[in-house]
Parts: structure tokens; sequence; C-alpha cells
């Protein structure tokens, strides 16, 4: 639980709250590279409650804008994206043009000699592209950090498929869903099945996985680290439990990613970007270390986490289940022993939990259990994070040194009682305190 | 029993419970079976407070199953 204080502290993302404040200090995902087509229609994003405008101009180059033109605020959401001398978006309203970098470069109907587009700027925020992605930075110009170069955006292309959905509800609720391994056991039922003789999970042709472990209480231990913490999973295994143990390490990387154990040569990772308050775009990354995603896997995933484009969601990333029709549980199907949560595709079941809470959970009505560490940690060092930048500026967590997120992965095993789990996921000189 | 001694002044109810879980779980680990926590008034108040809908309806002021308990309250 938290007091009414703290959870509206943890909850809030706007740009005068303190957690929105921090959350400016990182870069964030605001879109997919494929939503903009160069001289293509610009793209309302709307990230920690602002509401911006993304293009690409006609020489490939992306722009991160506030939405409202500089002038009389008419939406750049309709302005034209022009191509010729100079590239940019040509408000509708009076043809003022704005190029990438938030320069006017036209004012039409103000007399040139007053020079009046060289004193104005649209407010513009840094932007790069990594991993199929494009990534913004919204804080203080001078406090701009190193890219957080998530393994994901050092691979090919073709090696990296990357999800979106647009979920109805805070995105604490989405984070805590995914540093969360206990629950797998019960909601994931479906698609997680107990089984004999592997060491670790087998993902099988329909993505169906076998688990090598059925204990539904999963010891977690948890180790603080410079980015966020990382926790093992240890769980009995259904084979030689009396002389192994099963461990799944799971990741979180300030302020919203985490990583958890994928196939052999995969890698997973999510991000939960709040949208504002009460929405957040969860953006699912999956990707192969030494070989390209086949269109055939690429199709698979999306079927197994419940979001095919045209099918499961929208153009606008919006989901076909939602709260008004209880995310189309089949309660037949779960009468019937068919299916355990009654909502098909893994990912579906976790936005159905985590949107079935409201829209920002009241977390003084929890009653957290000693599983719940992983959650409870993640609370406090963002809360405390919160604060710090706030109240002395304290560069935030993973932000304040040269490390690189790159070498970082979620992995799992089956290991030898006596071995520590930390040797699964640790990497060189990370540093490893409680 | 387990006694919550804080180094901050005035902790938040999040760092109560990641420190109180750790405790809690070293107890276990000893063969212990705690059912109180000790913690100071103000910690209680403020759990108190928080959950003050439960503590209307008489079920007591705890976290992790553990019932609170302060020294002047």
């Amino acid at each position: 639980m938290l007091t009414r204080e703290e959870n509206e502290l943890l909850c809030r993302v706007g740009r005068d709250t303190p957690t929105g404040q921090l959350i400016r200090r990182y870069w964030i995902p605001a879109l997919m590279s494929s939503e903009l087509a160069p001289g293509g229609a610009p793209k309302r994003v709307r990230l920690l409650g602002e509401d911006l405008v993304a293009f690409r101009d006609t020489l490939g180059r992306v722009g991160l804008l506030d939405e409202n033109c500089p002038h009389r605020g008419a939406s750049l959401v309709l302005a034209r994206n022009e191509g010729g001398e100079s590239c940019g978006l040509r408000c509708l309203y009076h043809g003022w043009k704005i190029d990438v970098t938030g320069t006017v470069i036209e004012t039409p109907a103000e007399p040139e000699e007053h020079a009046f587009k060289d004193r104005v700027r649209a407010l513009s925020y840094a932007v790069r592209e990594a991993g199929g992605l494009v990534w913004a930075y919204l804080g203080p110009a001078a406090d701009e950090p190193r890219f957080m170069d998530f393994e994901f955006t050092t691979l090919p292309a073709v090696n990296v498929m990357v999800m979106k959905i647009r979920q109805d509800n805070n995105y604490a609720q989405s984070v805590e869903g995914v540093i969360d391994s206990a629950h797998s056991n019960y909601l994931h039922t479906n698609s997680i099945r107990p089984a004999a003789g592997p060491d670790v999970s087998v993902y099988k042709p329909d993505l169906l996985v076998d688990r090598p472990s059925n204990d539904g209480k999963p010891r977690i231990e948890l180790r603080n680290t410079w980015y966020g913490f990382r926790y093992g999973a240890v769980r009995r295994p259904t084979v030689n439990a009396d002389k192994n143990k099963y461990v799944r390490v799971t990741l979180w990387m300030a302020p919203f990613y985490a990583m958890f154990p994928a196939p052999v040569g995969w890698g997973n990772m999510q991000a939960m970007v709040p949208i504002d308050d009460e929405h957040t775009m969860f953006y699912y990354m999956k990707y192969r270390y030494d070989a390209p995603i086949t269109a055939e896997e690429r199709v698979q995933h999306e079927i197994w986490s419940g979001f095919q484009a045209g099918v499961d969601i929208d153009a606008d990333f919006r989901k076909r289940i939602d709260r008004e029709n209880t995310w189309l549980q089949d309660r037949p199907a779960m009468e019937r022993g068919e299916s355990y949560s009654g909502i098909t595709g893994v990912n579906n079941e976790d936005v159905a939990v985590q949107e079935s809470m409201g829209p920002v959970f009241d977390r003084t009505k929890e009653h957290l259990g000693t599983s719940d560490v992983a959650v409870i940690r993640m609370r406090r060092l963002m809360i405390d994070a919160a604060r710090n930048l706030a109240e002395n500026g304290t560069v935030p967590l993973g932000l304040d040194g040269g490390q690189t997120w790159s070498v970082l992965r979620a992995e799992e095993g089956t290991l030898p009682l006596d071995t520590p789990w930390e040797i699964l996921s640790a990497y060189g000189d990370e540093p490893v305190a409680t | 029993m387990l006694v919550y001694r804080q180094d901050a002044e005035t902790p938040s109810v999040a760092q109560l419970l990641d420190d109180v879980r750790d405790l809690l779980i070293s107890a276990r680990d000893r063969g212990e079976a705690p059912a109180q926590l000790v913690v100071s008034s103000h910690l209680y108040r403020e759990v108190a407070q928080a959950k003050r809908r439960e503590v209307q309806r008489g079920f007591g002021v705890r976290l992790f199953g553990l019932t609170l308990l302060a020294p002047d309250v």
C-alpha cells in the first residue's frame, strides 16, 4: 500500500509534478519510426500530459513540436508538410512554416522587414531514432543525458520487432505488472505450462510455453543496481528439486523499462510510457540477438500477444478489448475448462487485469504480501528519486554514471541449489548492493 | 514481534514496506513467525489514516498481516 500522498506522487506525471519532472529527465519512446513517412501527415503524440506533434520532413528528419502553432495556436496536426528550399510544417491558419528544430522559417502575413520570424520559436524537443523507435527527451536542454542504448537499439532492424498498444490505465499499474513474476503462474495459465525435463522455458511452434516448474510461490531475491534493480524469482523445478532450483531474472530500469526472460537467443523488453495520468502507451520489443525475425514469426508473436494490427488493434493502437466489453472475456470457455482467464492473448490478459484496477489505482486499498517485493522496491525508488530531484536536484537513477544499458539481458536457468542466482544476468562491473 | 528502527526522520510508508519486508523474510528464515510490528507513532498514524475505512470497521492496522503497534498510540 501507499498513502494517498505517495500514490499521487507516484502516479501523477504532468509537467509540474515531481514524477513528471523525473520522467522528463530520461529518453523515452515517442512513437515508432514507421509511423512517420517523409513528407507525410504529421501525427498527434501525447506524452506525459503534453500534446505534441511529430513529423518527418521531406529530407527524412524527425521533429517533435508543441501541437499548437506558436502564432495563434492552431493545431499543427492539420499542417501541410512541405519540402522545397526549406522543409517544415506550414500551419494552415496563417501560413507560418516551422522546421524540425522549431525554428520559424516563414511568417508570410508579417512584413519581412520586421524579421518577426527571428524572434519567435516553436517549442521543440530533442529526438533521435534507434531500434525502430523515435525517442524524445522532454527535460531541460542543459541536462540532456546520454542515450539509453538498450541492446535492441544496437541490433540490425530486421532482428527487432516492436508492438504497441494504448492502455487505459496509469503507467505504474503496467510497470508493476511486468516486474511481478508470481502472476505468471496464475493469470497466464493458458499459455505457460509446467513441464518436466527442460532447464529453461521451451517455446513451442505455437508459442505456448513449457516451463520447468510448477511452483506458484517463487521466492523473490532482489538486488539494487545502477539502473534500478534486478531480481531472481527462485522456484522449485519439476525435476530434481532436491538438487536444483529454477531461476527467472527480471530487470527494472528506471523509470518504466523492464526486461524478462525470452526464448533462447531472444530478448524481451517492455516500456510503459505515460501518455497522461490515466493512459499509457505500452511498447513491447522482441529481438533476436544473432538472426533476423521472419515474417511468419512476427505474425506468430502478434497473435500470441493478442496485438495483431487490424484485428486486435486499430491504426491508432487502440484495442478492441476494453472495460466496456469486459475485455471480451469468454466465460463459457472458462466453464468448459478450455481457458483459465477467458481472455485471448498473453498480453491481453495483462492489459485486462491492469485496466480493471481503474484508471489510477488507489493503493491505500492494498494488502501487499512478501512476494510483492519488486513492486514495493520500485515504488520506493521512484518516490525517492522524484523527491530527491525536486528537493535537491539529485541526478535521477541510472543517469549519474557512464554505464551502458546495452549489456543488460534478463536470463533464466536451472542452477544447482548452492549456486548464487546472481550469476544470471550479472555483467562485468555491475555493482550489487541490497 | 518485529521492531522497525527507522534511519530517516520521517520515512515514507513506501520505505517502511520495503524495509519491513526484508525484516520479515529474515525472521521467517530463522524459523520465527512474528505477528506484530512496532513502528513509530508517526508511521502508525500514516498507515492508520490510509486504512481508515478498515480501521473504522474494526479490522485493525496491519501490514503484511502484521498488527502494527506504536509506543503511545
